[in-house]
């Protein structure tokens, strides 16, 4: 019913084309035959896509990032379900406090983290651990599964589950057959995003790691300071796909404007 | 005793009581509604027969059996809630068969029940689909079906016809007790709405602020209501001050004929009196004279105001076909001794 | 009965919150215990203890231009972040319904983006022999300088930030009854007084909560000044890494990194301070 002016669509269409500069360069670039940076006009060339694969600390980053990832998610998941339920159900001393302990990684700037960690491993000699570094991302990306686990299950219609407890089921039953299937889109949103966060992490994976488990952001920012060619296109190429990929999935399941706007 | 009997049951939010002393005994196969405004605790009531509610005192036997802290899950009673609280991830048929489930019946014997439940339900077709993909009225023939297929010693009803629009709403008070009729069910339903208390229930019990002040069969409780509130809040009521004189209820000079019970000479008296029982006669010929100040046509009745010496009464007449008197005529009031009744106002005024 | 019930909710916490005492508060502890332990370049962290790096920093030149530049920079990012971002929500809340969702998603969907990857796209646009530059040239103007500027860090900030700017105003906006606009020029508003008198004061909110989030984040950004601003232009964050990874001084490190910190949660108290006393005056 209001319509946007030739003022507003301008900046609009300013906005979006600042937006999306970056990114859509990085792809254009990434398909560049020639060894500087610079967009293809002629031909589009794979080979720097190729080069990827002559780096092997490369492609071992990002399988540190994929397991890294897939278990801070899960893991995140396991400790958020039931740290949600009490929360949302119960009323206990000390029930806000933990709540905030809960929410407090995303006021607490990476960077401050990344510190605190290995300084907390320097003195137990966890430095360089995988583990740890998989709590360390349990810990970064806790907060964004206990939204939106805690949003679903306050969305949810607690007489259901009244009504499968008067039809006989016990409380874990009741849990696993009405409950955990009914928040399951937040769930698997939750994990989504968890796992995102992971992958993407780097101001404070890059206190934490050792050479070993370098995360494939961290190796990125490393090689960035280092030198700039059409090879760290090609890998950013391939995050960008990586990261659209993993939108769509959370926008056609959820719509993404509701997982990351919606913050009720 | 009763089939299920509720003695003295009390409970108590914080500093609020929200049910009071409440007694209640219901035959097996009966039909009873708890009738009363929101806030009156008859959900609370419902609440604690199923177990989600912990009583603060008094007991609940079920065939004999008290099971006033008995667990929800053991109870073993069929519940409709009102908001249907079905499981939006199961197809009809999964949650039908839910409580059979949860009482390990083989899968032959529950698939069996529940198609023999849906079709009492007039579902069958819909076994397979989704909650979602359902109508009101069938979702609370769903609701119906899970609640009684574990064949339940006692079916709890909390609204179950208030998220229907109006006409869905009158087939399914009929639909409603057809099934109950059907399977023999002990049922007990929560609702705010009177002519659905009255048009399906055996018996109803009336709540007011946490007590129970009248349990009766649903015509009794229309013609005699035992308090004030139940006489405004079941159907409507005309409500005439009055003065007790020479043996007869007096305003304004005039004799107002009704049952009376016996009230001190020149006590002041209130004549209650029922609209559809007054009748409309040309002026001059009835017990009292006015005229119609204004006029509803209701479809398959005419509602009037009737401006008269003693205040306005209303009067409902039926629709006969023909234009009965119009805004301002000159009418006349009648109405049989035997329908109004004279009370001493200080019993009205108690609730 | 209730003795168990009353164990529940801490049965089902415990994992999470061990975790958490153990992998955040206790090693924040750390950290700042450590702030406070002496250092020497020969031999490291000392067991005695002093308050000398905070001494050192909020004294020394280079770490009070250091502090200066991050805060400078923030507040630029936050400014320009509001100036287009608010408007930017308003025009997308305007929208109908297939654009409006594509366009939403074209603006934060960019947030799941690793920064990483965002700030080499800036630098391959600003790099003294980038498409900026190019396309400069071909257009026969002079190349400008702009990798390893200020300039370079705050464009790609704003980049990162402006989704954050965008959801709340957006989220205030949705919140906006659409008539409410509609009203005040029935009224005999000009749009633009219906703007700045009904519109802006019920997002005015959304644009502070935008802000403090900008501002903190930015002040604690690492990757951007890390690749745009080359080894010379520092900001606290990429401090607080040299004095770790190439001093080895990490209690001062550890100083600059809770003073961060504790200016993060002055701001994030602060807010919450202001939308409370917001809310209940809101409220009568």
């Amino acid at each position: 019913m209001h319509r946007n002016g030739p003022i507003a669509l301008f900046f609009h269409g300013l906005v979006v084309a600042f937006v999306l500069a970056p990114l859509v360069v990085i792809c254009l670039v990434a398909f560049t035959p020639e060894n500087t940076l610079s967009i293809p006009t002629t031909s589009f060339s794979l080979r720097w896509f190729a080069a990827i694969f002559e780096h092997p600390d490369f492609v071992q980053s990002f399988y540190n990032s994929l397991w890294l990832a897939t278990l801070a998610a899960t893991i995140s998941i396991l400790l958020a379900i039931p740290a949600a339920l009490a929360i949302d159900r119960y009323d206990f001393p000390g029930r806000d406090a933990l709540n905030g302990l809960f929410l407090s990684p995303l006021i607490i700037p990476h960077l401050v983290l990344g510190v605190a960690f290995l300084r907390l491993f320097a003195l137990i000699g966890a430095t360089g651990s995988f583990f740890w570094l998989v709590f360390t991302h349990v810990i970064v990306v806790t907060p964004y599964v206990m939204r939106l686990v805690m949003a679903a299950l306050s969305g949810m219609d607690r007489s259901a589950e009244q009504a499968a407890t008067t039809l006989g089921a016990s409380h874990w039953t009741v849990f696993r057959r009405i409950t955990a299937p009914m928040i399951l889109p937040g769930i698997t949103g939750g994990w989504l995003l968890a796992f995102i966060n992971s992958f993407d992490e780097l101001t404070m994976s890059i206190f934490v790691t050792s050479p070993q488990t370098v995360t494939l952001p961290v190796r990125m920012y490393m090689y960035a300071t280092e030198s700039i060619d059409p090879m760290m296109a090609a890998v950013s190429a391939l995050m960008i796909a990586l990261t659209a990929a993993a939108m769509l999935v959370l926008d056609r399941a959820f719509g993404l404007d509701k997982i990351l706007v919606g913050q009720k | 005793m009763g089939f299920l009997t509720l003695q003295s049951l009390s409970k108590v939010f914080g500093d609020f009581t929200a049910v009071r002393d409440v007694d209640l005994s219901v035959a097996k196969g009966e039909f009873v509604s708890l009738l009363g405004p929101s806030g009156c605790g008859k959900t609370t009531t419902l609440q604690m027969i199923a177990g989600l509610v912990e009583p603060t005192k008094g007991t609940i036997t079920l065939d004999g059996r008290d099971i006033t802290r008995e667990k929800p899950s053991r109870r073993g009673l069929g519940i409709v809630f009102q908001s249907y609280a079905l499981f939006p991830h199961m197809t009809v048929a999964q949650n039908v068969a839910f409580g059979l489930e949860m009482r390990k019946v083989a899968k032959a014997e529950r698939d069996r029940r529940v198609k023999e439940i849906l079709g009492l339900v007039h579902l069958a077709p819909f076994a397979e689909r989704y909650p979602r993909q359902l109508s009101g009225g069938q979702r609370q023939r769903v609701a119906i079906a899970r609640a009684l297929v574990i064949e339940p010693p006692v079916l709890l009803l909390d609204e179950p016809l208030s998220n229907l629009d109006a006409k869905l709403r009158e087939e399914m008070q009929f639909e409603l007790r057809r099934i109950q009729r059907s399977v023999g069910t002990t049922t007990i339903m929560v609702t705010h709405d009177q002519a659905e208390a009255l048009s399906i229930s055996d018996r109803v019990v009336v709540m007011e602020q946490g007590r129970m002040t009248q349990i009766d069969a649903p015509y009794r409780l229309y013609e005699r209501p035992a308090t004030a509130f139940i006489s405004s809040f079941v159907g409507k009521m005309n409500r005439i001050e009055a003065v007790w004189r020479g043996g007869r209820a007096e305003a304004g000079a005039v004799a107002l004929p009704g049952i009376a019970e016996s009230l001190p000479e020149g006590a002041p008296a209130i004549l209650t009196l029922r609209p559809e029982k007054i009748l409309l006669k040309p002026a001059g010929q009835g017990l009292l004279d006015g005229r119609v100040a204004s006029r509803f046509f209701l479809g398959s009745y005419w509602l009037f105001n009737v401006e008269t010496p003693i205040g306005t009464i209303l009067v409902s007449a039926p629709n006969q076909g023909g234009e009965p008197a119009g805004e301002g005529e000159s009418v006349a009031l009648d109405w049989p001794p035997d329908s109004a009744t004279v009370t001493a106002p200080a019993q009205g005024a108690a609730a | 009965m209730s003795g168990r019930r009353a164990l529940t909710p801490w049965m089902l916490v415990s994992p999470a919150a061990l975790l958490f005492l153990g992998l955040v508060v206790l090693p924040l502890i750390l950290t700042v215990i450590l702030s406070f332990h002496a250092y020497d370049h020969t031999s490291g962290i000392q067991n005695s203890f002093t308050l000398k790096h905070y001494l050192t920093v909020f004294s020394d030149d280079y770490y009070l231009s250091v502090f200066w530049r991050t805060l400078r920079l923030a507040a630029l990012t936050t400014l320009i972040c509001a100036v287009v971002g608010a408007p930017e929500a308003y025009v997308l809340s305007r929208m109908s319904d297939p654009w409006r969702s594509v366009f939403l998603l074209v603006i934060i969907g960019p947030l799941l983006v690793s920064v990483v990857v965002r700030a080499f796209g800036w630098s391959m646009l600003l790099g003294s022999a980038g498409l900026l530059n190019q396309a400069l040239q071909a257009l026969g103007l002079s190349p400008v300088r702009l990798l390893y500027t200020e300039t370079a860090i705050v464009i790609a900030l704003v980049h990162v930030m402006l989704p954050f700017m965008v959801i709340p105003v957006w989220t205030a906006l949705q919140k906006l009854d659409p008539m409410v606009e509609a009203a005040a020029w029935s009224l005999g508003a000009s749009h633009f007084t219906a703007l700045r008198r009904i519109v802006l004061p019920q997002v005015s909110l959304g644009m502070l909560s935008g802000s403090l989030i900008v501002f903190g984040l930015s002040a604690s950004a690492f990757a951007i000044p890390g690749l745009l601003g080359g080894r010379r232009l520092k900001m606290a964050a990429t401090l607080v890494y040299d004095e770790y990874m190439a001093e080895l001084n990490w209690p001062l490190g550890a100083a600059i990194a809770i003073i961060v910190l504790v200016a993060n949660l002055i701001i994030m108290l602060g807010y919450n301070r202001l939308v409370e006393t917001r809310a209940r005056r809101a409220l009568g």
